[in-house]
């Protein structure tokens, strides 16, 4: 009797043994759209998945309040209310002012190519009405770059004032913003792993994949559309956002137009295909890729090996690729 | 101690439940031994307002076909060869979607104006990816 007992304590042990060698559950995937674009939050943890749900639908409704207000998009925004007043002294809301921060820092390290006052520029070039057919008058951009400095932007604590003609546009910006929100939001609920995608451009991951494995994000080629070039592995808290020259773009005369503009000089960035940033911050990460794409290729490699605990990757306009110092490490190259 | 439980014959019987719990791992886990990494499916899932993700259309791989999804601004045209599959045409403004063939599980293309996401299910392997940017 006792020998019974033991085979089925044996054979039941061996067995739930092989069910725990298998894959844990798939993380639960919430995707939505929002901030005019495609969210996809995956998550595991120790909740049921319906509770995992319904904490997802709240971290997408949180990704949209957020994003919603610091858009100029969004005509009943934070942001469209001070650009109507510029000049009027104006409380800003935490949100708002956390993200000029950010942006008012990655100004001044890029010394201005990516520039959080670029809004009479962008209105200018209209790349997110209609596709443009041509750039705009070369005497048009001179007069819109008097409209934009960001050392004109006075920003004490929630207080803030711009001079009259200026307009603050954050759109490079505010979905890193809400996918940092959402990942925090989501460590707040004891949520174990998350991967908050944050339109095509931007992800940030909490913890780890469901097998305690890392979460592996592929780059797709920006010339090779579907086409993983390489993969990154990302730690807790890490995050990553590209900025290229092939989604929102025109050609006029053989040359390309992208819509990320230089802010010293009026006209897009072409110097590069894509670049990624590698990161802690995914606020910081987007309005960084957003920099260095504007930038000159050289000032941009010195910039990012200026940065502690920042990487990047680099496609020049020529197709050749470019890593900063800590990243070989860090990207397992596919091709 | 174990002397007095187990009997040299039983040692026998150990080895047999030791291969009986090894089939029916192989028999009950799929994706234990090999079809990690490899599609399963692809799936078309709809992000519109009240859809919430609903799959709109799914294949069973392998399979050779193409097909067309209805979106916002039109739809989507994909075709699925063996265990790939890709948007080949597209009715958006921009066309960003269309691309080269998926083949890892977790790989997808979005197409936002749609509001369409064409996806690649299945057992992920070491290799796959859990999202890509661009």
């Amino acid at each position: 009797m006792l020998r019974a007992v033991l085979m089925i304590a044996l054979l039941g042990s061996l067995f739930w043994s092989g069910c725990d060698l298998s894959s844990p559950d798939p993380p639960v995937v919430k995707d939505a759209f929002l901030l005019g674009t495609v969210v996809t939050i995956r998550a595991h943890g120790d909740q049921p998945d319906d509770e995992l749900r319904e904490i997802l639908e709240d971290t997408m409704t949180l990704m949209d309040e957020v994003g919603s207000q610091l858009s100029v998009y969004e005509p009943t925004s934070e942001i469209n209310a001070i650009n109507r007043e510029p000049d009027q002294t104006t409380t800003v809301s935490d949100d708002l002012r956390y993200c000029l921060e950010i942006g008012l820092r990655i100004a001044e390290k890029s010394e201005g190519a990516y520039d959080p006052t670029v809004g009479p520029l962008v209105d200018l070039w209209r790349f997110y009405d209609d596709e443009p057919e041509s750039p705009p008058d070369y005497r048009d951009i001179q007069e819109r770059l008097d409209q934009v400095d960001y050392r004109r932007v006075d920003l004490q604590n929630n207080t803030l004032q711009l001079e009259a003609g200026m307009a603050l546009d954050i759109e490079a910006i505010n979905k890193g913003y809400a996918a940092d929100q959402a990942r925090d939001y989501l460590r707040q609920q004891g949520v174990s792993g998350a991967l908050v995608s944050a339109g095509v451009s931007s992800v940030a991951a909490l913890g780890t994949a469901p097998e305690g494995r890392l979460w592996r994000v592929g780059l797709e080629h920006p010339r090779r559309a579907g086409e993983v070039y390489a993969a990154i592995n990302l730690e807790d808290g890490e995050c990553l956002s590209t900025s290229g020259d092939y989604q929102r773009y025109f050609e006029h005369e053989g040359t390309r137009y992208p819509h990320i503009l230089d802010a010293r000089t009026g006209w897009p960035g072409q110097s590069f295909q894509a670049v990624t940033v590698l990161a802690d911050n995914s606020t910081f990460a987007d309005a960084l890729s957003t920099a260095l794409f504007a930038m000159k290729p050289e000032a941009a490699f010195e910039l990012v090996e200026q940065l502690e605990d920042v990487e990047a990757v680099f496609i020049l306009a020529t197709g050749e690729r470019t890593l900063s110092s800590g990243m070989e490490e860090r990207l397992e190259i596919l091709e | 101690m174990i002397r007095h439980f187990v009997r040299p014959g039983d040692f026998v019987a150990i080895i047999l439940v030791l291969l009986v719990a090894a089939g029916l791992s192989f028999l009950l886990i799929p994706g234990l031994f090999g079809a990690a990494g490899q599609p399963t499916e692809v799936v078309v899932r709809s992000l519109r307002a009240g859809a919430a993700g609903e799959v709109v259309k799914s294949v069973l791989l392998p399979d050779d076909t193409e097909f067309f999804v209805a979106g916002e601004t039109g739809g989507l045209y994909v075709e699925v060869e063996g265990y790939q599959a890709r948007v080949f045409d597209a009715d958006c403004p921009r066309r960003l979607c269309i691309g080269g063939w998926m083949d890892s599980v977790g790989e997808r293309s979005i197409c936002a104006p749609n509001q369409l996401v064409v996806e690649l299910k299945g057992e992920p392997g070491e290799r796959d990816f859990d999202d890509t940017i661009r």
